[in-house]
């Protein structure tokens, strides 16, 4: 198999890596998205419940109604279970997000394994004006998919170390979740997409000229 | 052409935790490596395993290393600032892993403690994914997680190449401890190495190791090992360091307090400070072996009500209580370090509490010698340096003092190496000088130390055999042990030198004190006497405890009629304390056996050699031996003119065993004294220094050196301070005007006192 093939080929395995991040990253964002409303109204429960258990009823103007504490609480549970629940959706959508960027980012890996020879070194390192180098584009893809492990791998931690007796961890719940967004770099995958973005589009295009060379 | 040797430079932030090693594309060609290909870099004394990257700007002669899985030592260590060949990076090949065996850390005992094992796997092999593994490597986890690092016991299929780690690979948890004794066991540190510990260590180990490794056996037979060990000894014997060496010797924890760490200003704070640490020593003891080091214990815990002191008396209250609640349950000793026992309160040193009491004197001549050794062999000695004869003349000196010696050896070293480049290895002259400026400690402190200019048996004129007795007396045990030995001597406990003033009888001391190189301690009335009733007591026994622990020594006991009276003699009031004194030295020096705490050495050690070995140095071990032996006690040298007035008592053998006459000089004395004082005077061609002794008879040594100055005087008082030779007749002058003080009658006096002392034995 010639160089230039080789290239050719591991060029369009990347490309087609991009892509898929590039709609992986917005799933992503989407979801992080409809996490936040979630976890304020979690909060917001979490303080309910929390006031609830701190007051005594039969103080209140409430002591007319007796079964209204063990009312109140059972809905406000029965709330923060959905709550919960909703958000445990949502980490499953995280969760494939991730495991779709691992595929693809293995599958890329593995063409470039099997050109690797052909490539030689020298090629794989090369930056040129139209693209950057096979190097660069592996190390991007790495880190995207690194990126979205951790991040995963918090989140969940997040969740599980929290627990319905544990209310002030719940409050303190949708700080802890904007810190694990902030952890490490928040705009790599934007950054890494706009880097690749001409790459992107000038593959597009050498692709049709591609065709009209084998045409001719 | 590539450049093989690098520069490690530190990682760039955005490859934290990426495992990455980035290095330039000619050292990435030397290799033969794919991108991303692992690669075991060995650096820093560890090594780490990364994936071979370029670096973003393509240059060559730089590394960047992410230790993300590493060897234990590269934890926590900066990467940065060293060369790395490129010999040092080896490509590795990758397999996939059927197995693995892990050791999770976890940040805090409340982690480990709520941990449950499948989460936790879950959860490990989470963190492992596309991770390149090798065993015994540790991966840290670079973001907020319980788990703080995982090392990698074992892989299957076994292998030392590098394992990828698959969604079917299996994972084992052998074992969760916390960060903090993960960091705690550094197996691969050096282990303290000590000299002449070898009858206290192993039983210290033994102490800390039974009850971890045996623990049914123990419970079977009923026994509960010591919880508490209490080490005594002189400062700077090697106490602390004990401690230290057994803990990583047996791989266990160490946990210090000293006293005025834990005093705090608010009433009930320092019990409270107390309290919190025996609570973290007993949690990190679930764990492992741990200790529980209190230095200084006596500052901590002294005796209860003897100042009435309602806070201090509380905390040893509170200590007492603590240390009786560390159970035979738990894995923790308590070991103190203390240099005045007698100080502490008597509660704390009953079984229970601190059982086992563990004494460490001043060290003999054996372990001086090992701990010489030890100390020099990380040291670039030359081979003209005798370690056997530094332990010798270092008598008294504890291990920090022997510490402080070698380090004065390098120091000279390098300051003669900054005159003359050459090589600093460390000389035989290097540590004399050392010598002369590291002295004991013990004798630091001494009220009797003394420096005195050397002098030789040479420079003293005549008294050839007063000299020969002395040399007998003094230098022959040291010298040679096993004749004494062999002939059933022993070494003669005092000397007593008399004679009229100004024979050279100081003179005499000081040139057996320089010659034998024991340490020298000497006493004057001015030293001893005080205005406090009981002081000069005090004094003189703690000179004498000095003197024992740094025996052999010599303590010399000048114009002793002075300091010390006759019982029988004068029955007068005002001498008092003369008494006294008396009946310390009498007791000094034939009393009934030392105090425990002046113990040295621990008994007799077994059969030297196993077998074979070879005979010099059984000959020489052998020697050492004698030496031990005949060197133990303190030779008191004393000088008086007038033995009358001591006490019968003093003068018997087995106190004063030899009595000694020092005579005025005879004529072929004289000659050789005159000879000595005028060595530095010009003296004119007509002087005849045989016809001057001949005319001077009873003339003692110092009327002889009073006569040559007397002469050189005048000589610059005639000649207006112009003359360059005293002459004959300058001698002759100052003779006339010159009266001995010796008359004949003085000399009577001297002889029949010898002679009546002569009659008396008889």
């Amino acid at each position: 198999m010639s160089q230039k093939q080789a290239l050719l080929d591991v060029h369009q395995a990347l490309q087609k890596s991009f892509q898929v991040v590039q709609q992986q990253e917005r799933v992503w964002a989407d979801t992080l998205a409809v996490c936040t409303p979630l976890l304020s109204s979690l909060s917001n429960l979490a303080e309910q419940l929390q006031a609830c258990k701190s007051l005594t009823f039969s103080n209140t103007a409430f002591r007319d109604f007796p079964d209204l504490e063990s009312r109140l609480k059972y809905k406000l549970n029965r709330a923060t279970g959905t709550v919960l629940e909703k958000l445990g959706e949502q980490m499953n959508v995280l969760r494939k997000v991730r495991d779709t960027t691992s595929n693809q980012v293995a599958a890329c890996f593995q063409t470039y394994e099997q050109h690797a020879d052909s490539i030689g070194l020298t090629l794989a390192v090369e930056r040129s004006a139209l693209s950057p180098s096979v190097a660069d584009m592996l190390e991007w893809l790495q880190d995207i998919e690194r990126l979205y492990r951790n991040q995963y791998l918090s989140r969940r931690l997040l969740l599980q170390s929290i627990s319905a007796e544990n209310l002030t961890d719940i409050h303190a719940l949708s700080q802890s979740w904007g810190r694990v967004s902030e952890q490490g770099d928040p705009d790599v995958v934007p950054d890494i997409l706009l880097k690749a973005s001409f790459f992107m589009e000038t593959r597009q295009d050498s692709k049709y000229c591609k065709d009209y060379e084998s045409e001719l | 052409m590539a450049r093989t040797a690098m520069n490690l430079v530190p990682l760039d932030p955005r490859d934290l935790g990426s495992q990455r090693c980035r290095l330039g594309p000619s050292a990435l060609a030397s290799l033969g490596v794919k991108l991303g290909s692992p690669v075991q870099v060995s650096v820093l004394g560890g090594s780490a395993l990364c994936t071979a990257w370029p670096r973003t700007d393509l240059a060559d002669g730089f590394l960047q290393l992410d230790t993300k899985c590493a060897t234990r030592d590269l934890i926590g260590k900066p990467c940065r600032g060293v060369r790395v060949n490129l010999s040092q990076l080896k490509a590795v090949p990758c397999i996939k892993l059927r197995a693995v065996q892990v050791k999770v850390i976890v940040k805090d005992l409340n982690t480990k403690k709520r941990a449950e094992k499948t989460q936790l796997k879950e959860l490990v092999k989470d963190l492992l994914r596309n991770v390149y593994l090798c065993p015994r490597h540790v991966v840290a986890v670079t973001f907020d997680a319980p788990v703080a690092f995982i090392e990698i016991e074992g892989v299957e299929p076994s292998t030392h190449a590098a394992g990828l780690l698959t969604s079917k690979t299996a994972v084992r948890l052998m074992d969760i401890i916390t960060v903090e004794h993960f960091r705690s066991i550094d197996s691969k540190a050096p282990s303290l190495c000590l000299g002449g510990m070898d009858n206290v260590l192993p039983p210290l180990k033994e102490i800390l190791n039974l009850p971890f490794h045996y623990p049914k056996t123990l419970a079977t037979l009923g026994l509960s090992c010591p919880r508490g060990v209490l080490l005594v000894g002189p400062p700077g014997v090697g106490k602390t360091s004990l401690v230290r060496a057994v803990t990583r010797q047996v791989g266990s924890r160490l946990i210090g307090i000293s006293g005025a760490a834990v005093h705090g200003a608010r009433p009930g704070e320092s019990e409270g400070n107390l309290r919190r640490i025996f609570q973290q020593a007993r949690d990190s003891a679930q764990e492992g072996p741990c200790v529980l080091f209190i230095d200084e214990i006596d500052s901590l815990c002294p005796r209860r009500g003897s100042l009435g002191n309602a806070p201090e008396d509380r905390l040893v209250a509170q200590l007492l209580t603590l240390m009786d609640g560390v159970g035979s349950e738990s894995q923790l000793v308590v070991m103190a370090a203390t240099n005045r026992p007698q100080a502490l309160d008597p509660a704390l040193r009953r079984p229970g509490r601190f059982d086992r009491e563990v004494f460490i004197g001043v060290p003999t001549l054996e372990e001086r010698r090992s701990i010489l050794e030890t100390v020099g062999a990380g040291m670039p000695l030359t081979r003209e340096v005798d370690v056997p004869w530094l332990a010798e003349v270092t008598s008294g000196y504890v291990g920090a003092d022997l510490v402080a010696l070698c380090q004065e050896a390098a120091m000279q070293a390098v300051r003669r190496r900054c005159q003359d480049s050459a090589d600093p290895e460390i000389r035989p002259t290097d540590f004399r000088e050392a010598l002369r400026t590291v002295h004991p400690s013990s004798l630091r402190s001494s009220v009797a130390r003394i420096d005195f200019r050397p002098i030789l048996w040479e420079t003293i004129g005549g008294l050839e055999d007063v000299k020969l007795k002395l040399m007998q007396c003094i230098e022959w045990p040291m010298k040679f042990p096993d004749a004494f030995v062999r002939m059933g001597l022993t070494r003669p406990k005092g000397i007593l030198l008399y004679g009229p003033p100004g024979c050279a009888k100081t003179t005499l001391v000081r040139a057996a004190a320089t010659s034998c190189g024991c340490s020298f301690l000497s006493l004057s009335g001015a030293d001893l006497f005080s205005p406090f009733v009981g002081d000069s007591e005090k004094i003189l026994a703690q000179v004498f405890r000095q003197a024992r622990a740094g025996a052999p020594s010599l303590l010399f006991l000048d114009e002793i009629d002075s300091i010390l009276g006759s019982r029988s003699q004068d029955a007068k009031d005002g001498r008092g304390v003369h008494e006294r004194v008396l009946s310390v030295l009498l007791n000094e020096m034939d009393g009934i056996g030392l105090a425990v705490t002046e113990r040295r050495g621990a008994g007799r050690k077994g059969p030297l050699h196993e077998g074979g070995g070879q005979l010099a140095e059984a000959r020489d071990d052998a020697k050492l031996e004698f030496q031990e032996v005949c060197n133990k006690d303190v030779i008191v040298v004393a000088a008086t003119n007038r033995p009358d007035l001591l006490d019968d008592a003093l003068l018997r053998p087995g106190r004063f065993d030899q009595i000694v006459y020092v005579p005025p000089p005879d004529e072929n004395a004289r000659v050789s004294a005159l000879r000595i004082f005028t060595s530095v005077t010009p003296l004119g061609a007509d002087v005849c220094l045989q016809e001057l002794a001949r005319q001077t008879p009873n003339f003692s040594g110092a009327d002889l050196q009073s006569l040559c100055k007397e002469a050189a005087l005048l000589a610059l008082q005639e000649s207006e301070l112009q003359a360059t030779a005293v002459n004959r007749r300058h001698f002759l002058t100052s003779l006339e005007s010159f009266k001995p003080t010796l008359t004949d009658g003085h000399l009577d006096f001297y002889c029949s006192l010898f002679s009546s002392k002569r009659t008396s034995a008889e």
